[in-house]
């Protein structure tokens, strides 16, 4: 094995010969001014929707091209240079693919729970990288959580909802603040109790299980981030059991998934999310056995 | 889960009466682990009826026992019963709109047609529904430009302009194929009074009583398919003939019309000449009025294109094209009693869903005054909003506090509180209504539904387990 900084020792001694033995690229590469240049003057390829960024040059029918890309985030239309694809559109996309993985790898802030006053909670796993490797101890609260949540309320509530990273805190993050307000406007049009939201770290949907195991809740809402695409990092899915117990057969979730803004819009899912809930308390199912 | 309801379509017309039914199929599109949404996938006519001569008493009224006959009759032969029709229309169009007893036809064909039917007669719908009928409206949409149906039917011509499948502007004249009517001598029966003084104005000679004059027929016909060319502002012609004409309004100009489809009984003889040798063959002066209008558009043929409907328009927007469903997350409470007809809508301009609360009401107020009545208090009104796409929680809120201080005297009163989206907003909207009401309002709060101040809608019973709610909204005049 060689260490990474052999590595690079290696890599820069072969980059300079490599200039040395092209010094017309390089007259190129100076003739341009690419240096001292700041972020404010360089164009942000990551401000335009992707539905409605165009680059085809005298399209027969400009207009009606822009109509088809308005129903699909695919990249259509963004022009070619010879065979390839254009610069921004390889850069865009490289972007595209950075939110995703900044959306699984980063850390939750903390700042985003302490201002809200949200109480945080962690599964099993110590770490991002316990997390992805160890799906098992993601479903299981650590057992301080277990202990914090079970002093948490004062009597039983018979619906939690709570929210936890999963794959995604950046859809956490983007929809929180909307979905929360909305499901619990929801459950009180209804006349249904609810306990105060609070957030586990290193959460999977399983986690759940748990939740309603340690609270004793009737419904369980769990609101997850979706595994990032190229489209989007932010959405949001919510699984919803009656009654959950850990081990217990996945046919029993119900789920409301793609909550994001080129989906379904947070504020309405939140509302449907507390649709179901009535359904659940009433059938006293949920998942496959639930029909509606 | 797929839901199949039935429509019927029935078009009492100054000349003929029509009858079809139609299935609608409504399913869930979504996945079902998604939101739902919930659509109509297809519309399938599944019956339809002759091509009836709507039987007259006299010059002003409608034969009412004849026409109940033919309805009836052709529910038994499509071997439906009136209960199992959940929505649909019956229009009365033309002339035979404005006679004493089309309130009376309307009566007994809403017993007939279902729980759920417009019953209407205003030429802005009527034309907006050949129109989509005939199916311009969704060339519109398909082509991307401005589009025009004229249904000529026996005694009006309804113009109806659709940009994006959206009706835009409508107009109606006093043109059709029975303006005049021979007897079997081909003597003038009669001639209707906009055409008698188009025809003074013109010293062009045609009188009751008296032998028709082929070429006097035609120069007046000429003069009509000219007012009609003018409205559509492919050329102008003569203003004050536009005038005499003129039912209600002609087209307001708003649009430049790319293409023009003509449907109706004249409609479809303009695209399929009478090949017979008699000028009159049915003893009016449909066929002539083709032939002027095929004269008077022939510099503008690349214009004029033939419709997927024409002497069917009618009936086939009247039963396929009334009913549309809301949006698939509304709320509404659950012991509001479902239909509700000819509900009035109140729209601000969208400038007003900005202002305060305070500000909101006081814009508000003032219209709704006009459904104030002094001695029945407040009549029941819908409030239009266009809401906001994919709102923050705190956008929904001050949705609701705008509604409900504009709304005050609805809230007050016994009639529900119905608003009425654009924007996919209405569960959530809907459900915080409930909560600043302490649930004890009953509110519809729809959405993915565009309607204008000035329409009227109705709001039918709940369809696919209280998902979604059918809805007509009837567009009756165009500013």
């Amino acid at each position: 094995m060689v260490s990474d900084d052999k590595l690079k020792e290696i890599i820069a001694q072969v980059v300079g010969e490599m200039m040395k033995e092209a010094p017309a690229a390089k007259a190129t590469t100076k003739a341009c001014c690419c240096e001292n240049v700041s972020d404010d003057d360089l164009e942000d390829l990551t401000a335009y929707e992707l539905n409605e960024w165009y680059q085809v040059p005298n399209a027969k029918d400009e207009a009606e091209y822009r109509r088809l890309k308005k129903v699909t985030p695919a990249r259509l239309g963004v022009w070619h240079c010879g065979p390839r694809e254009m610069t921004n559109t390889m850069l865009r996309f490289r972007a595209d693919h950075a939110a995703a993985q900044d959306a699984v790898f980063n850390e939750f802030p903390k700042e985003f729970l302490e201002e809200r006053g949200i109480l945080e909670l962690q599964s099993r796993c110590d770490s991002k990288d316990t997390y992805l490797t160890r799906p098992d101890l993601g479903r299981r609260l650590s057992e301080e959580s277990a202990q914090t949540l079970k002093g948490f309320y004062k009597k039983t509530p018979q619906v939690v909802v709570y929210a936890t990273d999963g794959l995604s805190g950046t859809a956490i993050e983007a929809n929180y603040d909307i979905v929360i307000p909305a499901i619990m406007n929801g459950l009180k049009a209804h006349g249904i109790e609810a306990g105060e939201p609070f957030f586990v770290r290193y959460g999977r949907v399983a986690t759940q299980d748990e939740v309603s195991e340690v609270t004793g809740c009737d419904v369980c809402v769990c609101l997850v981030g979706e595994r990032p695409g190229l489209a989007t990092a932010k959405s949001m899915s919510a699984y919803l059991t009656y009654k959950g117990t850990i081990g217990m057969s996945e046919a029993r979730r119900t789920v409301v998934s793609n909550i994001h803004n080129a989906g379904t819009p947070a504020a309405e899912a939140g509302a449907h999310i507390a649709d179901i809930v009535k359904l659940m308390l009433e059938n006293k199912a949920s998942g496959t056995d639930l029909k509606f | 889960m797929k839901e199949k309801i039935l429509s019927a379509g029935i078009d009492i017309g100054t000349s003929t009466t029509q009858v079809i039914f139609s299935r609608f199929t409504i399913e869930n599109t979504s996945g079902e682990y998604m939101v739902p949404r919930i659509e109509i996938t297809n519309k399938e006519i599944v019956y339809e009826s002759k091509i009836y001569t709507t039987p007259l008493l006299d010059e002003r009224t409608i034969d009412e026992e004849a026409v109940h006959k033919i309805i009836v009759g052709e529910y038994a032969a499509a071997g439906l019963k009136a209960e199992d029709i959940d929505t649909g229309a019956v229009i009365i169009t033309g002339e035979t709109a404005r006679k004493e007893n089309a309130r009376s036809v309307l009566h007994f064909m809403s017993g007939l047609a279902g729980d759920f039917v417009v019953a209407t007669a205003g030429n802005d719908l009527e034309g907006v529904i050949a129109g989509r009928g005939a199916g311009t409206a969704a060339m519109s949409l398909k082509k991307h430009v401005v589009t025009a149906n004229c249904d000529i039917g026996g005694g009006t011509s309804n113009i109806a302009v659709f940009k994006e499948k959206r009706p835009v502007d409508t107009g109606c004249f006093d043109i059709g194929g029975r303006l005049i009517k021979l007897d079997k001598d081909k003597k003038v029966l009669y001639i209707s009074d906009h055409l008698g003084k188009l025809c003074a104005k013109h010293n062009i000679n045609i009188k009751v009583g008296e032998k028709i004059q082929y070429k006097e027929i035609y120069k007046a016909c000429v003069l009509m398919a000219q007012v009609l060319a003018t409205t559509l502002g492919f050329k102008t012609f003569d203003m004050d003939d536009l005038a005499i004409m003129t039912t209600d309004h002609p087209l307001h100009d708003l649009e430049e019309i790319k293409y023009v489809t003509f449907s109706g009984g004249v409609g479809n003889l303009i695209y399929h000449p009478y090949e017979g040798t008699d000028d009159f063959p049915y003893n009016d002066i449909g066929v002539v009025l083709a032939r002027a209008v095929n004269e008077v558009f022939a510099p503008f043929m690349d214009r004029v294109v033939e419709p997927t409907e024409t002497i069917r328009a009618t009936v086939i927007g009247a039963g396929t094209q009334t009913m549309e469903i809301s949006g698939s997350t509304i709320a509404f409470s659950k012991n509001t009693k479902l239909p509700i007809k000819t509900i009035p809508v109140i729209k601000l301009d969208e400038e007003a869903e900005k202002f305060s609360p305070s500000d909101f009401a006081k814009h508000l107020a003032p219209m709704l005054d006009w459904y104030n009545d002094p001695d029945e208090g407040q009549e029941l009104v819908a409030l239009s909003l266009k809401g906001a796409n994919c709102p923050l929680f705190a956008e929904i809120e001050r949705y609701a506090d705008l509604i409900i201080a504009g709304m005050q005297p609805i809230i007050k009163s016994q009639h529900p509180l119905i608003v009425v989206l654009e924007e996919d907003m209405g569960k959530s909207l809907g459900q915080n209504l409930m909560v600043k009401l302490n649930r004890s309002k009953d509110i519809i709060c729809i959405d993915s539904i565009v309607t204008n101040q000035g329409d009227y809608i109705d709001i039918g019973e709940p369809l696919m387990n209280g998902r979604v709610l059918p809805v007509v909204v009837k567009t009756l005049v165009f500013n």
